[in-house]
């Protein structure tokens, strides 16, 4: 230590290193692509959903026909919902967790989640009311945000959904922040895009990973049931049943409130 | 109005509004500072353009989020550390590259003042001592003095409290202390 720094206290030390010049490395520009990316609405390979309706459509197309067609995709077709982001991507891992429900948070009661999210919890009729309601909070760059799961338990008329013992399971996320992203593999995964009542839903069959930002750090679920997702309002909803494209959609479309 | 640059406050209430023009002004006005946070944090060139580039797209559309009342620097670069380090953990190659001194000679054009307070010897000892300390202890230093942030974006940054942010900083001064007391 050379005797100048010996002598000093933290604020002439701090004082020292403010008046240090580095060398940093040269800024680029940045607001011609950021500027570039905020235009469009997209980022690179990214499918950005809060777009106008007419440009969202055409771009949900591309990626649709894309997969329909079987077509060699050399990188992920990326679909940004908000709180969900829904990856295709050519092949599955080789090895993947086994198939369970994802972490929920604490319990909580339906009131408290109407009063978590600003909004009455939309519950469609052929559900009717949950068996278990959770929450988790998550900091992200945009604050604390929220995330709520309703549970329904297994019923004649809700068959399990493998590896766990419910028959439905609904994620609400609030906001755009990206909390959840779902891999679908080309080689197991079928996703499909639907418009009901001008609402578009995104339907996932087959084996996907969800990579699940929680508050107690990322985790990794691998999930075997059917899933719809879609957007409603500042929330992205995730529904996960063993039901068909058609049943789920119904129980999606039919959502009132409690 | 003319001539006189818009306040943060003016050009971010614009951007909430959909003024384009008004957002590429702030990300003018935030871009080399956004770099050097993103850099401190992943100590690479590519991964830090890329963060910082992530990070004001990431903020546009957040835009509707941020509080108007609140100073948009430290929400806009709390976002970039965010992404910095979500990048730095994903990062296979940890061993960044090293701070160093500006390339200011002794004896080419006159250093500025505040260069000149500090002997070259003792420029290159101190960002010596910087470049041993830990990764969370050169970020806290280098947001508070080499950045110049104040205490409060440090702490906005840093994403923590303002008293966790003060205590952070005296324990990473400790060690740079300590490390600056150990032999070359």
């Amino acid at each position: 230590m050379t005797e100048r720094f010996r002598s000093m206290n933290d604020d002439d030390l701090g004082a020292a290193l403010s008046t240090l010049e580095i060398g940093w490395p040269p800024a680029p520009d940045l607001a011609p692509a950021v500027m570039a990316r905020a235009a469009s609405g997209m980022g690179p390979g990214v499918v950005r959903l809060p777009l106008s309706r007419r440009k969202r459509i055409l771009l949900i197309a591309a990626a649709t026909v894309l997969l329909l067609t079987g077509a060699a995709v050399a990188a992920k077709i990326v679909i940004d919902l908000g709180g969900v982001v829904l990856e295709v991507t050519p092949n599955r891992p080789g090895v993947l967790p086994t198939p369970s429900i994802a972490p929920t948070g604490g319990p909580i009661t339906l009131r408290e989640a109407g009063v978590l999210l600003g909004r009455d919890v939309p519950i469609s009729e052929r559900l009717r009311r949950p068996d278990r309601v959770w929450a988790d909070k998550v900091f992200t760059e945009v604050g604390e945000v929220a995330r709520v799961t309703l549970g329904w338990r297994a019923r004649p008329d809700l068959p399990k959904i493998s590896g766990t013992r419910f028959g439905a399971v609904l994620m609400i996320f609030e906001g755009d922040a990206n909390l959840a992203s779902k891999e679908v593999y080309e080689d197991t995964g079928v996703l499909k895009f639907e418009t009901v009542e001008a609402v578009d839903y995104f339907w996932t069959r087959g084996t996907h990973l969800l990579e699940l930002l929680t508050s107690e750090g990322m985790v990794y679920v691998r999930v075997d049931g059917n899933v719809l997702l879609w957007r409603d309002g500042p929330y992205t909803m995730r529904l996960e049943t063993s039901l068909s494209k058609a049943e789920a959609l119904r129980i999606a479309s039919s959502g009132g409130t409690t | 109005m003319e001539g006189r640059p818009l306040e943060d406050a003016e050009l971010a209430r614009r951007a909430r509004e959909g003024d384009d023009a008004a957002y590429e002004d702030l990300v003018k006005r935030y871009g080399q500072i956004a770099f050097r946070v993103a850099w401190l944090v992943t100590r690479d060139h590519a991964e830090a353009e890329d963060s910082a580039q992530e990070a004001f797209v990431k903020a546009y559309y957040a835009l509707p989020r941020f509080r108007p009342d609140s100073p948009f620097r430290p929400w806009m670069l709390k976002i970039v550390a965010n992404e910095a380090r979500n990048r730095a953990r994903s990062m296979r190659r940890r061993q960044g590259l090293a701070l160093r001194t500006a390339a200011v000679s002794d004896g080419d054009a006159a250093p500025s003042p505040e260069t000149a307070a500090l002997a070259k010897e003792d420029r290159e000892v101190l960002v010596a001592a910087l470049n041993r300390l830990s990764p969370a202890d050169r970020e806290v230093i280098g947001y508070r003095f080499l950045l110049g942030l104040s205490e409060s974006e440090t702490a906005d940054v840093l994403d923590v409290r303002l008293g966790t942010a003060k205590s952070r900083l005296s324990r990473a001064m400790a060690r740079l202390r300590a490390v600056l007391e150990e032999p070359a």
